[in-house]
């Protein structure tokens, strides 16, 4: 480890104590909303559903988030032993205690929160508001104290230690009190960290002790089957998920009276376009805005180093920027989504056409973000127009061949040999695929830009044509894309 | 008009169905019988072309896979899986259009009324319950005007009035000389529907006889005689 400061005692104690603030504390609070414990169904249908005490089976919920605290000692004691030269015999004490203790407090205030009957839910929401914004002022104090003091004399992790070690937080109830421990042990005794300590190894006993004596006949049992199938929502969605679904938030939906048009095939497209202005206020994505302000920031960069950016470069440029966005950038996969039901296999429509049908909106989405890159990158360099309109349809080429790639060897190839291997050969392929794109370029620089740009369209048709007929060959049946 | 030979699908090293042989002719209800984990459900999958099998599924004079076939055949799913984004009469239309056919909306207006959708016209797939997702495969099964139709146990989930209308419908199929066929475990429903039984165990046909050739026997009493689960 780089000696930036932190690796002393004091250093130990401010990464153990950011840990306990940041990491178990949020997690604690997620009980307070009756998240966190996770019924699978079998323990819906054999536990919650049997002749069970509600307190035994949140005590079972609970048993099996142990090894996390586990992993976490764990990992505080490697910490403390190999990296922060703490005595063995501090380190074990500090561990074994907090083995018991942390276990005790965490799991007496996740039963009382989660299950207690006693307090009702708008209590337990008042009382996980006002922790919550005790620790955004801790944070607000801490950087607050940091930023000046960094401002005065340059940063330094003891204003951290200071803040973090000061009798505000060890008076902080519960976790504060938790730290107490930690700092007693590294540091050593103050009347702060004694108290401290005092009141963690009273509080977690005094909270045992509720959570024995609470109310509970399974009023929780109502919200833990909703988070639990929240939690296989998730799950089933393998990935295909959003931000807010995972923090249990209802995806937003839009008003938009679609209009559901063409014959066969071509209806996937007027049905996955009502889909997204449904589910989306504007057709593009946060991913998409990237290609924009990074064609803003291409122009904006070319004015003031006219030298190095200059439009003699700019399909070029447009072009390789477009290749490295589309490997590295994965935006999203509307097709698959009509490869895993069972409308488009009964469709009496070839394989190619449900497929070319089904990746047309993804295609035009990226004729969309080939725009967004060239246009304001193109006028800001005040590049000839023809060059802009040839490096949004090279570009756009260049993605939908890196499509097509994608659903051959990831989706298809992938549920044969695993995602995992499949994807690196697709990153392996899709990379050998652009060297002619790039060679061409090289061509440019010679100043056969008609000929670089008909070489690309050309050998893209070419490539996007033979995955798309791979492809279809293979998407005939809904066990293509089943590993 | 639905033909299939030596149907058998093997899941690595499991066969679920082997070696299946049977035909349903035009205005013949064929009901495929058989406990759980017979093989209905793969063979009628793969009847409908979305497994890979071995052997041969004809319909009309057309190799299951074709277009030509595909335009006569429709399906309904034992688990209703609707797009989450649509709403109930889009999906019937999303089906009318994918099968080459004008979007009719009297006929859908008929089909909604006939299975209570018609206040739940505009609710998205994912708001729907369970037996109401089942209606909408049915309406979009049936809107197509289907030669042949594949039903893979239509009636679980459904209300009792729901339940009593398909079966309606299944009989108005048959009048209209279509060729339907339908699995289910659930024998006491279909008392009154069938033509043909063909009874599956073990991913094997074990008997597939008429009504009239069974001489008109209650098809419990045949079910259980023929597979020997009786609780005696």
């Amino acid at each position: 480890m780089t000696d930036i400061g932190l690796k002393n005692k004091e250093g130990f104690v401010l990464i153990a104590s950011i840990g306990t603030l940041y990491i178990v504390l949020p997690m604690t609070l997620s009980y307070f909303k009756r998240k966190g414990i996770n019924f699978k169904n079998q323990d819906i249908n054999f536990i919650l559903a049997s002749p069970t005490s509600p307190k035994q089976a949140i005590i079972y919920g609970l048993s099996k988030e142990i090894f996390i605290n586990m992993v976490m000692q764990i990992m505080i004691f490697i910490a403390a032993f190999f990296v922060f030269n703490i005595s063995l015999l501090t380190t074990v004490v500090l561990i074994a205690v907090n083995m018991v203790f942390s276990n005790l407090l965490r799991n007496s205030l996740a039963m009382i929160m989660y299950a207690s009957e006693d307090i009702t839910i708008k209590q337990k929401q008042l009382i996980k508001k006002i922790v919550y914004s005790l620790l955004a002022l801790f944070t607000v104090f801490l950087l607050t104290i940091v930023i000046s003091q960094t401002i005065k004399a340059g940063f330094d992790f003891s204003y951290l230690t200071s803040v973090i070690t000061s009798p505000v937080v060890l008076m902080f109830p519960v976790f504060g009190w938790q730290l107490g421990w930690i700092n007693l042990m590294i540091l050593g005794p103050t009347t702060y960290t004694l108290i401290s300590t005092g009141l963690y190894f009273i509080s977690s006993i005094y909270l045992a002790y509720v959570a024995y004596k609470m109310v509970c006949k399974g009023e929780y049992y109502e919200d833990a089957l909703s988070f639990s199938k929240h939690v296989s929502h998730i799950a089933s969605k393998k990935g295909n998920i959003t931000i807010s679904e995972i923090f249990g938030r209802k995806k937003k939906r839009y008003d938009y009276k679609g209009r559901l048009e063409g014959l066969y095939a071509k209806v996937i497209f007027h049905k996955q376009m009502t889909e997204l202005r449904r589910s989306k206020k504007i057709i593009l994505s946060l991913k998409d805005f990237v290609y924009l302000v990074v064609g803003i920031g291409l122009g904006v960069a070319s004015v003031f180093f006219n030298d190095f950016i200059t439009s003699e470069y700019f399909f070029e440029i447009i072009v390789a920027i477009g290749m490295y966005l589309t490997v590295f950038i994965k935006t999203r996969s509307s097709w698959k989504n009509e490869f895993e039901n069972y409308y488009i296999f009964i469709m009496p429509d070839s394989s190619i056409n449900k497929l070319f049908r089904a990746t047309l909106l993804e295609n035009i989405l990226s004729f969309i973000r080939a725009i967004l890159l060239a246009v304001p990158a193109g006028i800001l360099m005040r590049a000839p127009l023809w060059q802009i309109v040839g490096a949004i349809i090279a570009q756009t080429l260049i993605k939908v061949m890196m499509t097509y790639v994608s659903i051959y060897i990831e989706e298809i190839i992938g549920a044969k040999i695993g995602k995992v291997i499949a994807s690196f050969i697709n990153f392996i392929v899709s990379i050998v695929l652009v060297i002619i794109p790039i060679v061409a370029i090289l061509i440019i620089m010679n100043g056969m830009l008609f000929i670089s740009f008909s070489i690309i369209v050309l050998y893209t048709i070419g490539v996007i044509i033979l995955f798309l007929a791979l492809a279809a060959i293979n998407l005939t049946n809904i066990e293509s894309l089943e590993e | 008009m639905l033909k299939v030979s030596s149907l058998s699908k093997v899941y690595k090293r499991t066969t679920a169905v082997d070696d299946v042989n049977f035909d349903v002719s035009k205005g013949e209800i064929a009901v495929l019988v058989g406990p759980n984990g017979a093989g209905k459900s793969t063979t009628i999958k793969s009847i409908v072309g979305l497994l890979r099998f071995n052997g041969e599924v004809t319909i009309g004079s057309y190799d299951n896979k074709s277009i030509e076939a595909k335009k006569l055949l429709s399906y309904v799913p034992e688990i209703p899986a609707l797009f989450p984004l649509l709403t109930v009469r889009e999906h019937v239309e999303y089906m009318s259009l994918a099968y080459g056919k004008s979007v009719n909306k009297e006929k859908i207006e008929t089909l909604l009324k006939r299975f209570d959708l018609v206040d739940k016209q505009d609710k998205l797939g994912d708001e729907l319950s369970k037996g109401m997702m089942q209606k909408v495969s049915i309406c979009s099964a049936v809107i197509v005007n289907p030669e042949v139709i594949v039903f893979d146990e239509p009636m679980m989930g459904l209300d009792p009035k729901a339940i009593k209308e398909i079966k309606k419908l299944i009989i108005e199929l048959k009048e209209a000389n279509k060729v339907v066929l339908l699995s289910t475990h659930m024998i006491e429903m279909i008392e009154d529907l069938w033509d043909r039984v063909i009874i599956m165990k073990e991913g094997k046909v074990i008997d597939n006889v008429t009504r009239l050739e069974t001489n008109h026997r209650a098809l419990e009493e045949f079910f259980f005689e023929i597979t020997g689960d009786t609780d005696e």
